[in-house]
């Protein structure tokens, strides 16, 4: 599966990541961050990209606290979740989708333990516009990208530009489906399962199932497939 | 209940990883079709016809 | 109006390049048995499908009234002979629907055989005919070809509908090819090639208005230009035609500046008679979507309030 802007180590790390979460979510066993801190300025091995796929992951990292699929976070999960927030803010001029991702990480961070954040207490939300008048091709593109924002009762401008168009969501899925982007696709499916009036002929939950067993072995998409049917399922925030 | 435990370093400027490109991707071009499979399915569709079925089978003569 | 205008030059141009190649509509009197006479009546049938859209809609101009009308005269005078082609094609194979299916635009544009007209009748009082097994829409477009011809479909239109795909609503992220294909011909049948609009039940016109859009930009992406056009045409069915403006544009972009519409990416290689079998259908379907989406945005431009 081709993973566009990343390099190649940075994928990996974010594969591994993202197979501990699957396995979070589905066993329900406590996920854990925690690990070894390197100290002093000794000499550095090959740079590790962990804390970088923290980031990359963002507010997903604590998915399966958030939906009562494991106990929350041990307080040195939290450290590292929010060293990963504050290693990489959004750089000035950063396209919305890392404004959000950002923002959203902020937040999850919030909800979990407010002592954490030690940033200004700015938690205004970021600019929206750039959806209000999307095609429904790109739209469905950054919802996909955005998809941790994707939570039952979310708020957000961006949750609510979903709301506003699920029929254009939904053939946004099924065009990723077609394109056999199925990252995108799982993406879509995750905020279609929250959305009022999605089309029934859609056939959502086959069309999970299928993303899944095509796009499965990319760890991303078994996530966020993973998300979206217990979602799906009513699991309660 | 076992622990997973997911190891890290505090280096967060490890050269050749473009953190904001991973936030931001763009999106893959639909290659993912078998373009075989299309173009034969142009070529028989456009005798497969708009209307008309095949015609049923000559016996052989002679 | 310039996305009318857009639309209305790819009929204009289609229709030209049929003209000029109106030769390539031709039989094989002395074909092999295996593919059979019947085999290019197709080409044949289908243009007097389109003529009879041509003439059906409005043709604007009257140029384009003076080709459709010398393409069709030249179709029946030359390519079937008058009629007579169909008599000995049905003569060649009795059970055939195809002669029948010829004819029937042709009938409805003044033209006529009374010889033919007897083979079909009989046919129709065929239990064996009525029996032929055919995939449902074949059956749907069978049915509503005797109806328009005024013979009662002893498979009533209505009972075939919900065996179609489409009449069944299926998931939409499944529509690859030949399924895309079976969703447009199931629609030319139930609008009677667009005459019809109403003729698509409610839930079928509400399940195209949802999914279509997706199907519009995937076979735009693959540069199937015979099946977007196909898809245009449904578009332009709908109780409210969406006229597709990126679709268009691309389908547009495709044609070329003799009229020729490839059917995938670009045009083909070969002799002239291999060129015109691969390219005379998306070109057929070009002028078919052309003349329909016109006919539907100029509907839509009156309609509009000022």
């Amino acid at each position: 599966m081709e993973q566009s802007g990343t390099s190649t180590r940075l994928a990996g790390a974010v594969q591994g990541l993202m197979s501990e979460l699957v396995s979070a979510l589905r066993s329900g066993d406590r996920f854990r961050l925690a690990g070894t801190v390197a100290q002093g300025n000794g000499p550095r091995a090959t740079a590790d990209p962990a804390l970088a796929a923290v980031r990359v992951v963002g507010a997903d990292v604590v998915l399966p606290s958030v939906l009562l699929r494991c106990a929350p976070p041990a307080s040195d999960d939290l450290t590292v979740f929010s060293r990963a927030l504050h290693a990489y803010p959004p750089p000035a001029g950063a396209p919305p989708t890392s404004v959000w991702s950002h923002w959203a990480m902020r937040r999850a961070l919030l909800r979990l333990d407010a002592s954490l954040d030690g940033a200004s207490g700015d938690d205004t939300e970021p600019e929206a516009a750039w959806l209000d008048d999307a095609p429904w091709q790109f739209l469905t593109h950054q919802l996909a990208v955005l998809a941790p924002l994707a939570l039952p009762g979310e708020d957000c401008a961006v949750a609510r530009a979903a709301r506003r168009r699920p029929v254009d969501v939904a053939r946004g899925f099924v065009r990723a489906v077609r394109r056999r982007d199925w990252l995108q696709a799982a993406g879509a499916g995750r905020w279609l399962v929250l959305l009022d009036e999605v089309p029934q002929t859609l056939g959502l939950d086959p069309g999970l199932e299928f993303v899944a067993q095509m796009g499965g072995e990319d760890a991303r998409v078994a996530f966020q497939v993973e998300a979206a049917q217990l979602m799906r399922a009513g699991v309660p925030v | 209940m076992s622990s997973t435990e997911f190891l890290l370093d505090d280096l967060t400027d490890a050269p050749g990883i473009d953190v904001e490109a991973a936030l931001d991707p763009v999106e893959a071009d639909g290659y993912y079709r078998d373009s075989r499979q299309c173009a034969a399915l142009a070529l028989v569709s456009s005798s497969s016809q708009l209307l008309l079925s095949p015609p049923t089978p000559r016996p052989k003569k002679g | 109006m310039n996305h009318t205008r857009l639309v209305h030059h790819v009929g204009v141009g289609a229709l030209e390049w049929l003209h000029a190649h109106r030769d390539g509509f031709r039989l094989e009197l002395d074909v092999d048995p295996e593919i059979g006479f019947l085999e290019r009546f197709k080409p044949v049938g289908e243009l007097a499908l389109i003529c009879k859209v041509l003439f059906r809609e409005g043709v604007a101009g009257s140029r384009q009234a003076t080709l459709a009308r010398q393409l069709i005269d030249h179709a029946w005078c030359h390519t079937l002979d008058g009629g007579r082609m169909l008599v000995r094609g049905q003569r060649a194979e009795p059970l055939s629907p195809i002669p029948f299916e010829v004819y029937l635009p042709f009938k409805e544009l003044g033209y006529s055989s009374p010889e033919a007209e007897r083979a079909f009748r009989l046919n129709q009082r065929l239990d064996s005919y009525a029996a032929l097994e055919m995939s449902p829409v074949r059956r749907l477009g069978l049915s509503a070809f005797q109806r328009r011809f005024g013979l009662p479909p002893r498979v009533p239109e209505a009972d075939v509908v919900g065996a179609t795909w489409l009449g069944r609503s299926p998931e939409p992220w499944t529509v690859e090819g030949h399924i895309a294909y079976d969703i447009t011909h199931t629609v030319f049948h139930l609008t009677d090639w667009g005459e019809n609009p109403d003729g698509l039940p409610a839930e079928v016109a509400g399940y195209l208005a949802d999914w279509l859009p997706a199907w519009l930009d995937d076979w735009l992406d693959l540069q199937r230009w015979d099946l977007l056009g196909e898809l245009l045409v449904v578009d332009a069915c709908l109780p409210r035609p969406t006229l597709d403006e990126r679709a268009w544009e691309g389908f547009a972009a495709a044609q070329q500046p003799d009229g020729a519409m490839p059917a995938v990416r670009t045009m083909p290689q070969g002799e002239p008679d291999e060129v015109f079998d691969v390219v005379y259908h998306p070109t057929l379907v070009a002028a078919f979507a052309s003349v329909l989406a016109t006919s539907r945005a100029l509907t839509q431009l009156v309609r509009t309030p000022s």
